[in-house]
């Protein structure tokens, strides 16, 4: 198995149209809508959006997931949450977050970094990430057992580990490559739109991928009665 | 008997023969469609609300667990016997590959049963213990628990009535009592009320608008009526998704409308147009007028102007001749489009899904998400037969008041 890094739902995108003087630097801003009012976007799932809650609520990274299986830590998620739940419109597909953004639907959206640094080239679209908070999360190549050409597919994970492969990756797509290696052979330009660059990766987080698993369905109803409050 | 007598039974006889001989004409020629409907349509709408009750997951992976739990009697712990079954299966099924299915079935019950068995099924030990009970209560404290143990029992049950309660928001507790499901997670009664309530209203607003329309279009010479009527149908026959996408561009808070309403200076901030209730009702409205006009419309078409012109003639106000006279005529059709516009509504998706925002969510979005992002088909299919059953029974009681099957279309 090799793994491959990227960044789903890190960032906050701020459109620099809506909000002149100072811009938003951390997550607990895109929670204040006295300071930076307007409309938020958040993906309509509760993974992430639960987290970003209890950092902006002050709990350190590192007890975030504790404090997340405690149902007092998921009431204060949700209490963070209904400081702008009026103000939230919900997306659902990837490519609904920048679009949010360009209609001037939203002043913050939370977003995939790739889909905005894509609206930023490619569109032109006067967007800028707000990296801290960030949540980010591995991909995995995985053969399933019993696969009939197990062999084949190994060899494409050891072809596709190479420094070489996940540095030329970068060119399409902002998204981190797993190996130190890697790092030294990305183009320079590149190097500080990605999440893993030391400026973007002060306060990150590592979404818990066996605690979703777990959690996924209860925290998912919970989830769907507190948006239909 | 009689020559007349026996040559009128031969008559009756022969033409009951026809008669038979012309019904099973047309039960062939019928029958293509009909094995069509039954392969495609029925069958695999049968099987998915035959999954609301099946429960195969546990009993297919951990068959001897299955048998040794349904010798338990549901007090305390089992004993020695059902850990020796759980030890064996566990590692049988993790080598299988089929442990996994059953661990994200355990989770539906209460979270934390996958990550139990599959940290259970990871850390057996290599070779057979002396004693099961003992090893795995000390691989994972909640095997020496009640609850845990109840679970799994339930879990094992097959056909089970687990969906079913779930799916109106009710569980069996551990007195084995059926209760209501925690306030806080408590979704599927309130969207099934939300639905209703969305659907009636969009139902009561496309016969406002519809019966206007439909009456214009019967009333007209028919040339003028029938360009009228590609207003109607074009609409009809352009793709659901394309509208509903530019219903999103003209009601966006930087669309059209608000852009239109903010220049004229009719208001100083954009509407909110979208992502709310308006939005749906906009969209649904639009999408489902055309079924109520075409409804309506064909029903007015056989109503002959003359009653109305015989009701004045008589004395009667314009408005009492069409209350008393013309409306009663047309309500075949009014019901005809009310129960058509209703019954699809009840079971609307994109149009809530693009418009709509949180708090709209209607029961094929619930559907939708049990199998596509949870894969619970038990629980899609226990939704989906409470929603066919509640069809249904609408169905019964409509054609009571308003006689659905007495109508023609057209």
């Amino acid at each position: 198995m090799a793994v491959r890094k990227r960044n789903p739902e890190a960032d906050i995108q701020p459109s620099t149209r809506a909000l002149p003087a100072t811009a938003p630097s951390t997550v607990a801003d895109f929670f204040d809508l006295q300071k930076f009012p307007g409309k938020r976007g958040m993906r309509k799932s509760p993974k992430v959006a639960m987290e970003w809650a209890l950092l902006a609520d002050g709990v350190p990274a590192g007890e975030l997931y504790k404090v997340l299986g405690t149902p007092a830590g998921v009431e204060r998620a949700f209490k963070k949450l209904d400081m702008i739940k009026s103000s939230i419109v919900w997306w659902e597909a990837g490519s609904q977050a920048p679009q949010l953004l360009a209609d001037g639907a939203v002043a913050m959206v939370m977003a995939y970094n790739g889909r905005i640094a894509d609206a930023v080239k490619k569109d032109g679209k006067p967007f800028k990430i707000v990296w801290d908070g960030q949540v980010y999360d591995y991909e995995w190549w995985a053969v399933p057992t019993g696969a009939k050409h197990a062999k084949t597919a190994a060899e494409f994970i050891v072809f596709a580990s190479q420094p070489q492969r996940y540095a030329d990756l970068t060119k399409y797509i902002p998204y981190a490559p797993p190996r130190k290696q890697a790092i030294a052979l990305v183009d320079k330009a590149r190097l500080d739109d990605l999440p893993t660059a030391p400026a973007n990766f002060k306060n990150a987080v590592q979404i818990d991928a066996a605690f979703w698993a777990d959690k996924a369905d209860s925290l998912g109803k919970q989830f769907q009665t507190w948006l239909a409050r | 008997m009689t020559p007349e007598l026996s040559v009128a039974r031969r008559a009756a006889e022969g033409y009951r023969q026809a008669r038979r001989r012309a019904a099973r004409d047309a039960l062939l020629l019928a029958l293509p469609l009909l094995l069509f409907l039954l392969a495609t349509f029925i069958a695999p709408i049968g099987l998915l609300l035959a999954r609301s009750v099946q429960n195969p997951e546990l009993p297919e992976a951990l068959p001897t667990l299955t048998r040794a739990l349904a010798h338990w009697n549901g007090q305390g712990v089992p004993d020695e016997p059902a850990f020796a079954a759980l030890g064996t299966d566990l590692s049988a099924a993790s080598q299988s590959g089929a442990l996994g299915v059953v661990a994200r079935r355990l989770n539906f019950y209460q979270p934390e049963m996958r990550s139990l068995l599959m940290r259970s099924a990871r850390n057996l030990p290599d070779s057979v213990p002396a004693a099961w009970k003992p090893v795995l209560i000390d691989i994972d404290a909640r095997w020496g628990e009640h609850d845990t143990w109840r679970i799994m029992q339930r879990a094992a049950q097959s056909p089970t009535p687990d969906y079913l309660l779930t799916a109106v928001d009710a569980q069996v507790d551990e007195r084995g009592s059926v209760t209501a499901v925690n306030a806080r997670s408590a979704v599927y009664l309130p969207a099934f009320a939300r639905t209703v309530w969305i659907s009636a209203v969009v139902t009561l607003i496309c016969l406002l608008l519809g019966y206007a329309v439909a009456w214009r279009l019967a009333t007209l010479p028919p040339r003028q009526s029938a360009r009228l009527m590609l207003l109607v149908i074009i609409p009809f026959w352009t793709s659901l998704l394309v509208r509903v996408t530019a219903w999103y561009v003209l009601l966006q808070p930087g669309g059209v409308i608000n852009s239109l309403l903010l220049s004229s200076g009719m208001i100083s901030q954009p509407v909110p147009l979208v992502f709310n209730r308006i939005g749906v009702l906009i969209g649904m409205t639009h999408v489902l007028l055309p079924y109520m006009i075409l409804a309506i419309y064909s029903v007015m078409k056989s109503v002959p102007p003359t009653y109305m012109r015989a009701a004045q003639s008589l004395g009667a106000h314009p408005v009492t001749a069409f209350v008393r006279v013309y409306l009663p005529q047309t309500l075949p059709g009014v019901g005809a489009g009310c129960f058509l516009v209703f019954v699809l509504a009840l079971g609307y998706y994109i149009t809530p899904a693009l418009l709509g925002g949180a708090g709209d969510e209607m029961i094929s979005q619930l559907i939708a998400q049990q199998t596509n992002q949870l894969l619970n088909w038990g629980l899609a299919g226990a939704l989906s037969g409470y929603l066919v059953i509640f069809t249904v029974v609408f169905y019964l009681i409509f054609n009571r008041l308003v006689g659905i099957d007495r109508l023609r279309f057209g």
